[in-house]
């Protein structure tokens, strides 16, 4: 099923957006304010702590946006995440290619500030206001010391009055010398008298400094500021009374300034205090200009290294959803599809990306699906090749075994992985059924011909084995070969058998018939003659009766061929093999020759599906072959065993006899179920051979071999009921 | 991880402190001459069932402040006056609070300086530069608080701070005040204890 990868997109981007539009018009507000307060001082102050504060606070965010960008980065290096180098070029050149004019322009910017203030101040202007200053001073002195000379005289008429006309000439002086408060204090400043202009009361205390000089005898002429902001002249004399000799008085003259003249001369100051405060101010306000542009331009290049994070990140979302697909299609996922893209390149490309990987899993599938069809048949032709009686083997081209099948196995009884492992230039220097299979089949390899046949006789572990080996050369040359190989022993050996019954039934017929008229005949001649000869009937006797016995002899020996020969119809039951092996065995013990047999039963053997009077006749030729082994008899030692075993996969039942005679000739060990093959004096040859026929037709197997410290073993298994 | 921590806590603290150079370099010189303030004495009383305050101190502006001032920069001057009981364990109670603002400047015309009392508008010209500062920072007889105010038993505490004001400075000096030791005001603040 197929899902799609995380596109994480969120309230982020339009975060971002809303954070970008506001760094852009507050760039725009700052270079906008910056450009209009450089024409003056008060624009500037206005505007200056917003922008300052306004751009910091901007700075500040983009600071550390910027720094969690390039963290991010960082780290996305040091994971070597794909597209991080690639973002990290990006970031570098967008920022360098806004930088670069940025600063271009904060440099011209900073050098037209420079120049815009101090084209604010001019030498000339300077030294005309000071000028100006200088003249309203001078026109204020001027005024002083005609206000000095009035009070001069207003001093000189007030000292030759009475006190009781003081006040009266006091307020004469107000109209005749245009004073304002004409005062008389005493040396600590306290008003004796006075006469004002207008209708408050004067000042209570005089300046003490003023006071202090005009009692040391100086007068003092100075310019005081009233509450209305107004200026006036203030006359200070010392005042000693003519009439009362009265020292250490003080006359307080106080004149108002003209209007006009006040009025220009404060516009002469403050135009030039104006003009001393911007000269003042003139670095710092600079310096004020450059450090607010410079905030501008770290917010700008901050800003400018912000956006080149976002933009490359942008830029590099469909590629690292590319480098996600590919890893996950590299490793083996098909599942995987990518967010849609625009309509761009990138789009056409994710787009195609994706349609890819469709047909990828879909080529995937039916390849998943053939190779499963493909796997269904070779465990179909494993399962008929391990199953069938032939074995079959393949080669590689450097003659190592690549496969072989269980029959294979069986028949060469070896060991599938120690088969698979070595060569057959390395068997051939072994021992084994193997060994000689490889001896065997090792020059049909180097050969040219694409098919050959060869029969082989090979020893294994059921004895020498008879084998039909055909090989085919793999398609062409060099890429291997198959052997098949059967074991035809067993259609040999039925052939033989075939043949012994086919001569068995034909002696039955030749040689039984003639044997009755035979010995009727020596038994006349006997019964006719033999007083007649008188002494020579005693040679007839012996002759007659030698004739008989041997036509006897010759009746038994064609009486067990034909019984080999003609097989009987049988007669299964389910019958116990111990009850039955006890019973014979019993009746060899009651014999003279009987023996010492030694039983060996197993508890809980099953029963057996047979005809028991054939596994009787069974019974009794193995027991009486393993007697008639072992030339005395009575010493002669017998073990018979009984059990169950596992053999081949299946449960059989097992059937052992062993004798302790000389064993079984090693040169017709191969042989010894054949007619007429016995090692004993006395004998048919039939026991065994007859043996192995009852074997065979309950479905058995019969071994026989010769055991390490002598003597003969015998072994029979049979299929039982509950198998 | 520790590692990388304290190296990126390193590296702000070297952008900070780069950061810091470029203001010290783009501002005027940070170490300069600073004001100076006196308190010859500073006395609280009780007449009346009030207590007053009356206080006589000197004050010296820097060199750069005192060319501000003749340049037409007008200054204006800040006295800030506590009054507060204290407890052992308990935050301290501000019993009043006063705040004196006076404008000074100069005039060129008459070669005086005029002070300004911001509250009432009352305006006292001066010759000399440091009769105007004495009379601003020096106080008589002010009425602080009525008597019954303070509680027997307990420590009462008054604090009178003279500072100048620089956030009433024009910008580009402002910005540059706010780094400068020149329109500071050393030992401007004095604590008393009312009896």
């Amino acid at each position: 099923m197929a899902h799609t990868l995380n596109n994480p997109r969120s309230n982020r981007g339009t975060l971002g957006l809303v954070l970008m539009l506001a760094v852009f018009v507050s760039l725009l507000s700052s270079l906008y304010f910056l450009g209009n307060s450089a024409e003056s001082l008060e624009r500037f102050g206005r505007a200056n702590d917003l922008l300052l504060v306004i751009n910091g606070l901007m700075s500040v965010i983009i600071f550390v946006l910027v720094t969690m960008n390039a963290a991010r980065l960082v780290r996305e290096l040091r994971q070597g995440l794909a597209g991080s180098k690639f973002t990290l070029r990006l970031v570098l050149m967008l920022v360098v290619m806004s930088l670069l004019p940025a600063i271009i322009v904060y440099t011209f910017s900073v050098r037209f500030l420079r120049s815009g203030i101090d084209s604010w101040f001019n030498v000339q202007i300077e030294q005309s206001l000071s000028s100006a200053l200088d003249i309203s001073r001078d026109s204020l002195a001027e005024e002083q010391r005609e206000f000095l000379r009035r009070s001069e005289k207003i001093r000189v008429t007030l000292r030759t009055l009475e006190a009781p006309y003081l006040v009266p000439a006091m307020s004469d002086a107000l109209s005749i010398h245009g004073a304002r408060e004409v005062i008389l204090r005493d040396q600590r400043g306290l008003v004796i008298a006075s006469a004002s202009m207008n209708l408050y009361l004067p000042q209570m205390r005089v300046d003490q400094s003023l006071s202090e000089q005009v009692l040391d005898g100086q007068p003092v002429v100075g310019v005081v500021e009233r509450q209305d902001g107004n200026l006036d002249v203030q006359v200070g004399l010392p005042f000693n009374d003519a009439v009362t000799e009265r020292k250490a008085r003080i006359l307080e003259v106080i004149y108002p300034i003209d209007a006009r003249r006040q009025v220009l001369g404060q516009d002469v100051q403050d135009t030039y205090q104006h003009y001393q405060q911007l000269t003042f101010m003139r670095e710092p306000l600079k310096s004020s200009f450059v450090f607010t542009l410079s905030l501008v331009l770290a917010l700008s290049a901050l800003a400018a290294i912000w956006i080149a994070f976002r933009l490359a990140r942008l830029l590099m979302r469909p590629v690292q959803a590319l480098a996600a697909g590919t890893r996950a299609v590299a490793e083996g996922d098909l599942t995987q599809q990518l967010p849609p893209g625009g309509k761009d390149e990138f789009g056409y490309l994710l787009n195609s990306f994706n349609q890819m990987v469709r047909q990828l899993q879909s080529a995937r599938d039916r390849a998943t699906l053939s190779q499963g069809e493909v796997e269904q048949q070779r465990a179909y032709l494993q399962a008929v090749v391990g199953s069938i009686s032939t074995g079959v083997m393949t080669l590689d081209q450097t003659g190592r075994p690549s496969t072989i099948n269980n029959a294979a196995v069986e028949m060469l009884g070896v060991d599938r992985a120690e088969v698979l492992g070595i060569s057959l230039d390395e068997a051939r220097e072994r021992t084994g059924a193997y060994a000689a299979l490889a001896e065997a089949v090792a020059p049909h390899l180097d050969a040219d011909a694409n098919t050959w046949q060869e029969e082989l006789h090979l020893n294994g572990a059921r004895g020498r084995r008879t084998f039909v080996c055909r090989g085919s050369r793999l398609g062409e040359v060099g890429t291997g070969h198959v052997l098949v190989f059967d074991d035809i022993s067993p259609i040999i050996r039925a052939q033989r058998d075939a043949a012994w019954s086919e001569v068995a039934r034909r002696l039955a017929h030749e040689i039984k018939n003639p044997l009755t008229p035979i010995q009727l005949s020596a038994e006349r001649i006997r019964h006719r003659y033999m007083d007649k000869l008188g002494d020579d009937g005693e040679l007839m006797d012996r002759a007659t009766r030698t004739i008989v016995q041997q036509v006897e002899s010759m009746k038994a020996m064609v009486n067990a061929f034909a019984e080999y020969a003609n097989t009987p119809d049988l007669a299964f039951s389910d019958l116990s093999l111990a009850d039955l092996l006890s019973d014979v065995v019993e009746l060899y013990r009651g014999l003279p020759a009987g023996g010492c047999i030694g039983l060996q039963l197993a508890p809980d053997v099953p029963l057996v599906r047979a005809d028991s009077g054939r596994i009787r006749q069974l019974l009794h030729n193995v027991l009486k072959n393993a007697l008639e082994a072992q030339d005395d008899n009575l010493q002669a030692r017998v073990d018979v065993r009984l059990q169950c075993v596992e053999r081949g996969g299946n449960s059989r039942i097992k059937l052992q006899v062993r004798d302790y005679g000389p064993g079984f000739p090693e040169d017709t060990l191969d042989r010894v179920f054949e007619p007429y093959v016995t090692s004993k004096r006395r004998g048919t040859g039939l026991g065994l051979a007859i043996v192995k026929q009852v074997v065979e037709e309950h479905e058995g197997e019969i071994e026989l071999s010769n055991a390490d410290d002598g003597g003969a073993c015998i072994t029979i298994y049979l299929p039982h009921t509950a198998s | 991880m520790s590692s990388d921590r304290r190296l990126s806590v390193s590296a702000l603290a070297k952008r900070l402190f780069l950061l810091w150079l470029l203001l010290a370099t783009v501002l005027v010189p940070l170490r300069a001459e600073e004001g100076k303030v006196d308190f010859n004495s500073l006395v609280s009383y009780v007449v009346d069932s009030r207590v007053y305050l009356s206080t006589d101190v000197s004050l010296q502006l820097s060199g750069l402040a005192r060319s501000a001032l003749e340049s037409g920069v007008a200054l204006e001057f800040d006295i800030d006056i506590e009054i507060w009981r204290q407890y052992s364990f308990w935050p301290d109670e501000t019993l009043k609070r006063y705040q004196i603002s006076h404008r000074l400047s100069y005039q060129g015309l008459t070669r005086s300086y005029r002070l300004e009392r911001l509250l009432t508008g009352d305006r006292v010209s001066f010759k000399k530069l440091e009769d105007a500062l004495h009379s601003m920072a020096s106080l008589r007889d002010l009425v602080l608080l009525p008597e019954s105010l303070l509680k027997p038993g307990r420590r009462h505490f008054g604090r009178m701070e003279v500072s100048l004001d620089i956030d009433a400075l024009p910008s580009p000096l402002r910005t540059q005040a706010y780094f400068s030791r020149a329109w500071k005001l050393q030992g401007g603040v004095q604590q008393w204890r009312i009896r």
